[in-house]
């Protein structure tokens, strides 16, 4: 088992290092007009100054090389355009808390809502509950998010009278974009839940205690339940991690200093030191979600053993 | 006999018999004379007879069109789905449509006819946006072309993600390589590859389309490779072909089915996923050019305006039309995979 | 059981998540309302406060608050003592001696006092713009002008002191130019020039102007918060030297990237002060009455835009760059698309209220400069220009049957294909585009031209597709750098990445002369690719006024006929100027503020009022008549003066 996990982490830190090499080369194709804001009335002097100035002149092995001699050192290195000479590690520190703390409170409203309405609805499979619950879903499905954000915005602050945009020091202002950041969450648990659920009710040794004489009760919830939350729980540290991430939607709807929308950002305006940060970051967050997730389901079900087939997650 | 090697037949023969010696004890001699000896020669390999105790009538299409039917809500969904469709696209060919770029007029100023109601100007049903182009005309354009997005892209994650989820689902030699490289390609954030390309290209459709193909097929390989890995080495997939049923014969009559849910349900929220995919891109400003409506720019352009209730019709209607089409394919995508699901089909 | 405690351990984690933010919050929420306060909520962040690197506006609005400059503009746009109280100029216009204002300080972020300000300060600012190492993107205007400052940025002068400026005693400053510039005073109220501390800036590195604490102010206002995509906080410097002339004591700022869609709604909710009307809504709020009286224009910028054509096509074999050189040489063609466009519908988009008042019809705008009261665009031949509408369709039409008949002769074939590109991320410019393409198309008739509207890439657009040459008609700006219509004149120099008019094959834009080795060794110009390209009427006319240092009217009545050439001769079809933030709802008084076409001192809120009802459109007008009243007499008083 710890041999599989450190295998695994050797496999991270490789798959990190490619992702890095490549986003790091793509991003060097990038024009150059795209590092300077008045690119149009620079003098060729003046531009060639500013490469160099970014090392951007030298050879990308080179480049690279001092990516990962920094990297290696705890240095993801200065912002360039974004906030200029600022460290990186400074702004995100800023952001990641902010999404941090929004994220995981949606986090816990969706799964306080999100599991109990699966739960529900495949107690009443096929009545008035379950089909409330999958029109629900759907509607939370279909209808794009940037459109029912703004509705959720334009009915809070106006009906409820509930602040419009975020703010650091007012929680009340923090309602909305929970609720937002939520939804699609809720739907999504709410449906998994159901459908394990389900899976697990059709299953031979539900039958077999039914036919015993089990209350439908004791059924659900010492063993359905239980039976069907651990596929859910391989999902829960990637769902966690993500919230890092942010949701470009909710954050620039909001105006929340976080993640969200980060990267689109930067990269729009090239400013390569933060780029590479936030790949760095994201793709650990998806790698480390896999990992914990595997390994917070062998825990959940014991029938489960990592390093083996490594089949559906 | 191609499909049983000799190892295995032999194998077969020194468990029978270590079978036979153990049950032998609570045997009579007279008891084991009696029994057939022609019981214990091998059987040749006879196609037919292979198939011939498990007969029924059962097919797996018609089973799986019949459950589908039985859903009523998917059955009302994919008429009107096939209504709108059939709709979008003798729409331009009826009489009195307006091309949906062309600018109008205000004949008394001079300027645009902008910013009209629905119906408040004779000849525009659904009014006409800040530019004084028709949204009539605009919206079924603009629902063609996510449509078509849609279905290219949805297309090509089938192909592609199918080709590569069985190759490594299927052969083992490929398995440690493919899954080291989804781990890596997975992990390169979506958004980052979808803005990289919008970038280095110009804004077409093309480009937009390239784009999502590109990102598009990991997933479903990896829901393939997943099915295949499972149903691969399942009992009566052995015994199928210990009985000497040929691989293709395999793949089709015995993974097909179990697969086809699979695709069918990604196939059919690919279409969403590729039109809400679409709206992102316009969203940051990375969408389709002015001249090409969709409902990505036709919802962002409306998001301007929802501020105000009186133009908020220019927002609605593409949301309409874009709420209808993911709903439709969301309700049927998961009503035909439940019922291309085999296990459905017993009752 | 044990289950249980786990829920509830649960939930009472996130209860105490809750409570524990709110027990940390309640200082900001709802106090000072006080009516000096002004809130806004804008949309795209300052990266940097460090305004000796910056180019962007988006930063000078925040810089010019917080740093003052040598000289500033009132109201009216003449030039008064700002830092300095006093100034006087060599014989030669060479030296320009600047005496300081007493008793000016610097402050940190918190209001304590730094240190005074000092002449060393200005040549410690100009010194850091000179060095390659902080790159900054405002040295090309000091190099323009100030000795040695471009031999230091490419290494040829070591010594930074070498540079053209000098404190000759605490209290004095003083600038050695390359060549007399008339205009170099107004060039002193741009960012580049402003001072800093050189302790401070020892102290603070690589992190000067970073955030609020690591710059200093001696300004109108003071930095107390900067939080990114979050929020500013300004106040009030008390001890600013002209703090009389402030009003508004607090500017809260606040951070969102959907201000424009989300401002005017919170407008009408009384959370902001200002909100931008998109060209959108405009008509929305302009039809209801409860809001119709609370939107006004705002000014507009100097920015200008027009149409040029390609005179060296290199795009795709699809779009016949052959071809279209051959038509681009035509005078008459040119002509009848530049009579042909119709502005005001081009504009539509833009400004669907009033189409009218922010078109252009001379490449330097309006109001830009005068002589003795003269507006700059009613000199010369610009004149005449300035007061005919291009937009004529029956000479379009004339000029049309003329080019069809010259063209076919010069072996052109119809319809001439008419790349048009845009940019997608400029707001509007598609649209307009679009415009364009169906007007002209229905005007002149789809058997003479073809336009083909495209997207260009919405990241270097202007490599991709104007340096590259890859367009057969566009839409191009340029804004000036100082007060002089010298400044306009650059995109049709030789070096330039616009439309290339040296390379016409029409004879009577050229003037037979053609670039000898001598010319560059001369410094005409300084890329040798250049040898052997003639000499454009164009660039002989603007010589004329460039090498008239002394008789102001002379010269700018030689760049007027310069660029009357260049209109007459249909080599460029001015479109508009934009107004500096469109339509907006805003408590903000207008006319009070500092005003001028260059620098940075429009972006002061000296002076300001908060008024109690914003001021509505015929106010606006009514205001902007009387102002451009008072101007005119002020302008003629400060000549009467000097």
């Amino acid at each position: 088992m710890l041999k599989y996990i450190l295998k695994r982490l050797a496999f991270a830190v490789v798959a990190l290092f490619i992702i890095t090499a490549v986003i790091f080369s793509l991003m060097r194709l990038m024009p150059i007009e795209g590092y300077f804001p008045n690119f149009d009335k620079m003098t060729p002097e003046m531009i060639q100054n500013g490469l160099e100035n970014l090392g951007l002149t030298d050879p990308l092995p080179v480049q690279l090389f001092r990516f990962y001699r920094d990297l290696f050192h705890g240095d993801l290195g200065t912002s360039w355009i974004y906030q200029p000479n600022v460290p990186v590690t400074e702004i995100l520190a800023r952001k990641i808390p902010v999404s941090l703390t929004l994220g995981c409170m949606a986090m816990v409203l969706s799964l306080v809502v999100g599991i109990p309405l699966g739960v529900v609805m495949s107690r009443y499979k096929g009545r008035l509950p379950d089909k409330l619950g999958t029109g629900f879903i759907v509607l939370l499905n279909a209808v794009p998010v940037v459109v029912y954000y703004l509705v959720i915005q334009m009915v809070g602050s106006r009906s409820l009278a509930l602040p419009m945009l975020y703010s650091r020091s007012d929680p009340t202002s923090w309602i909305l974009p929970i609720l937002c950041l939520s939804l699609a969450n809720i739907a999504e648990y709410a449906m998994w839940m159901r459908r394990y659920m389900v899976d697990q009710l059709n299953s031979d040794y539900v039958k077999l205690a039914m036919a015993k004489g089990v209350s439908r009760r004791d059924i659900m919830y010492h063993h359905v339940l239980r039976n069907a939350f651990v596929p859910i729980i391989q999902l829960l540290p990637t769902s966690f991690l993500n919230t890092i991430i942010g949701s470009i939607y909710v954050e620039s709807l909001f105006s929340v200093p976080g993640m969200g929308g980060l990267l689109v950002d930067v990269i729009k305006r090239q400013d390569n030191a933060m780029v590479q940060a936030l790949v760095l970051i994201f793709a650990s967050v998806g790698i480390l979600g896999l990992l914990l997730g595997d390994f917070f389901m062998t825990l959940a079900d014991p029938r489960i053993k990592l390093g083996q087939e490594r089949g559906g997650r | 006999m191609p499909q049983i090697g000799k190892r295995k037949l032999d194998k077969l023969a020194t468990s029978l018999e270590e079978d036979l010696a153990k049950k032998a004890k609570g045997l009579t001699q007279a008891e084991i004379d009696a029994l057939d000896p022609q019981l214990f020669t091998l059987a040749d390999y006879d196609a037919a007879a292979a198939e011939r105790t498990g007969y029924s009538n059962y097919s797996y299409w018609r089973s799986t069109l019949r459950i589908f039917w039985r859903n009523k809500v998917a059955r009302l969904l994919i008429i009107l789905l096939g209504l709108m469709l059939l709709f979008t696209f003798i729409q331009p060919f009826l009489p009195d449509q307006k091309d949906p770029t062309e600018i109008f007029y205000n004949e008394e100023t001079g300027m645009p006819l902008s910013n009209k109601q629905p119906g408040e100007v004779e000849g525009f049903i659904l009014g006409t946006n800040n530019l004084g182009q028709d949204l009539w005309s605009r919206t079924w354009y603009a629902t063609r072309t996510s449509l078509f997005i849609g279905f290219v892209v949805a297309l090509s994650e089938c192909i592609i993600g199918i080709t590569v989820g069985v190759l490594w689902g299927y052969v083992r030699r490929l398995d440690q390589f493919l899954t080291s490289a989804y781990n890596i390609v997975d992990n390169v954030p979506r958004t980052i590859i979808l803005i990289l390309i919008s970038y280095i290209l110009r804004p077409s459709m093309s480009t937009i389309i390239l784009s999502m193909c590109l990102v598009g097929w990991l997933k479903m390989a990896r829901y393939v490779r997943n099915q295949v890995v499972i149903i691969r080495d399942r009992d009566y997939n052995l015994a199928s072909r210990c009985l000497g049923s040929s691989t293709p014969r395999i793949v089709y009559r015995n993974l097909l089915p179990y697969l086809v849910s699979i695709i069918m349900l990604r196939a059919a929220l690919a279409v969403p996923t590729a039109i809400t995919d679409e709206v992102f891109l316009t969203y940051i400003g990375l969408g389709l050019p002015v001249y090409t409506p969709s409902l990505g720019t036709l919802i962002i352009a409306g998001k301007a305006l929802m501020t105000t209730p009186s133009l908020s019709y220019q927002l609605i209607i593409p949301c309409v039309a874009l709420s209808f089409v993911t709903v439709c394919f969301y309700v049927i995508g998961n009503a035909f995979a439940d019922a291309a699901d085999p296990k459905n089909h017993v009752s | 059981m044990k289950r249980t405690t786990r829920w509830t351990a649960l939930l009472l984690a996130g209860a105490m998540t809750l409570s524990l933010a709110a027990c940390g919050g309640g200082d900001e929420g709802g106090d000072s309302q006080a009516s000096t306060t002004f809130r806004e909520l804008y949309a795209s962040e300052a990266t940097t406060l460090n305004y000796l690197v910056t180019s962007q506006a988006t930063e000078f609005e925040l810089c010019a608050n917080f740093v003052d400059t040598l000289i500033q503009y009132d109201e009216f746009g003449v030039a008064h003592g700002g830092l300095a109280t006093d100034w006087t100029t060599s014989e030669d216009g060479l030296t320009w001696t600047f005496t300081l204002r007493e008793g000016v300080k610097w402050y940190r972020s918190d209001g304590s006092e730094y240190a005074d300000l000092t002449a060393q300060d200005f040549v410690t600012g100009l010194q850091y713009v000179c060095d390659p190492a902080n790159d900054s993107k405002t040295f090309d205007i000091v190099s323009s002008v100030v000795k040695n400052a471009q031999e230091y940025y490419s290494g040829a002068v070591t010594d930074p002191n070498e540079i053209g400026v000098r404190a000759v005693d605490d209290m004095t400053v003083e600038y050695t130019l390359n060549a007399p510039t008339p205009y170099f005073l107004s060039m002193l109220s741009y960012v580049c020039f402003m001072p800093v501390n050189a302790d401070f800036l020892a102290e603070v590195g690589d992190r000067f102007g970073t955030s609020a604490d690591t710059l200093l102010y001696n300004g109108a206002y003071i930095c107390q918060e900067f939080n990114p995509q979050e929020n500013q906080l300004w106040v009030k410097n008390p001890n600013y030297w002209n703090a009389d002339n402030v009003y508004i004591e607090r500017i809260e700022r606040t951070y969102n990237s959907e201000a424009n869609k989300l401002a005017p709604d919170m407008y009408k909710q009384g959370s902001v002060d200002q909100a931008k009307i998109p060209a959108e809504l405009l008509e929305a709020w302009l039809e209801d009455d409860t809001t119709k009286d609370m939107v006004r224009p705002t000014r507009s910028s100097y920015y200008t835009y027009w149409w040029l054509f390609n005179f060296d096509p290199k795009m795709d074999e699809a779009f016949e760059p052959d071809n279209w050189k051959i038509a681009v040489n035509n005078e008459a063609f040119r002509l009848s698309i530049a009579h042909g466009i119709d502005r005001q519908k081009a504009e539509y988009p833009y400004e669907p209220y009033n189409t009218e008042a922010n078109l252009i019809r001379t490449i330097t705008p309006e109001g830009f400069v005068d002589y003795n009261g003269v507006d700059y665009t009613q000199m010369g031949d610009l004149a005449a220009i300035s007061n005919t509408d291009p937009f004529n369709e029956e000479l379009a039409l004339q000029y049309k049957e003329q080019a069809v008949e010259e063209l076919t002769a010069a072996g052109a074939t119809f319809p001439i294909k008419i790349l048009m590109p845009y940019n997608p991320a400029t707001p509007y410019w598609g649209e307009s585009c679009q415009i364009i393409e169906q007007q002209l198309e229905s005007l002149l008739g789809t058997d003479y031209i073809d336009i083909t509207v495209e997207a260009g890439p919405s990241t270097n657009f202007l490599a991709e597709v104007r340096k590259s040459g890859e367009y057969s008609l566009m839409l191009c700006n340029w804004g000036p750098d100082y007060a002089d219509p010298e400044t306009y004149s650059d995109p049709w120099s030789l070096g330039y990445t616009y439309s290339w008019p040296e390379l016409t094959t029409q004879s009577d834009l050229l003037t037979g002369y053609i670039y000898t080795e001598e010319d560059m060794a001369a410094g005409v110009f300084d890329e040798e690719k250049f040898i052997g390209t003639p000499e454009t009427v164009y660039i002989k006319m603007v010589q004329e006024g460039k090498d008239e240092k002394l008789d102001i009217e002379k010269r700018y009545t030689a760049f007027a006929n310069a660029e009357a050439f260049l209109i007459n001769h249909a080599i460029v079809i001015p479109f508009h100027r934009q107004a500096d933030n469109g339509y907006v709802v805003s408590d903000l008084s207008v006319f009070d503020r500092p005003f001028s076409p260059f620098g940075v001192s429009s972006y002061r809120y000296e002076g300001a009022h908060l008024l109690d009802t914003p001021i509505s459109m015929d106010e606006y007008y009514a205001q902007y008549d009387q102002w451009e009243a008072d101007r005119q007499a002020a302008l003629e008083a400060a000549a009467a003066e000097s």
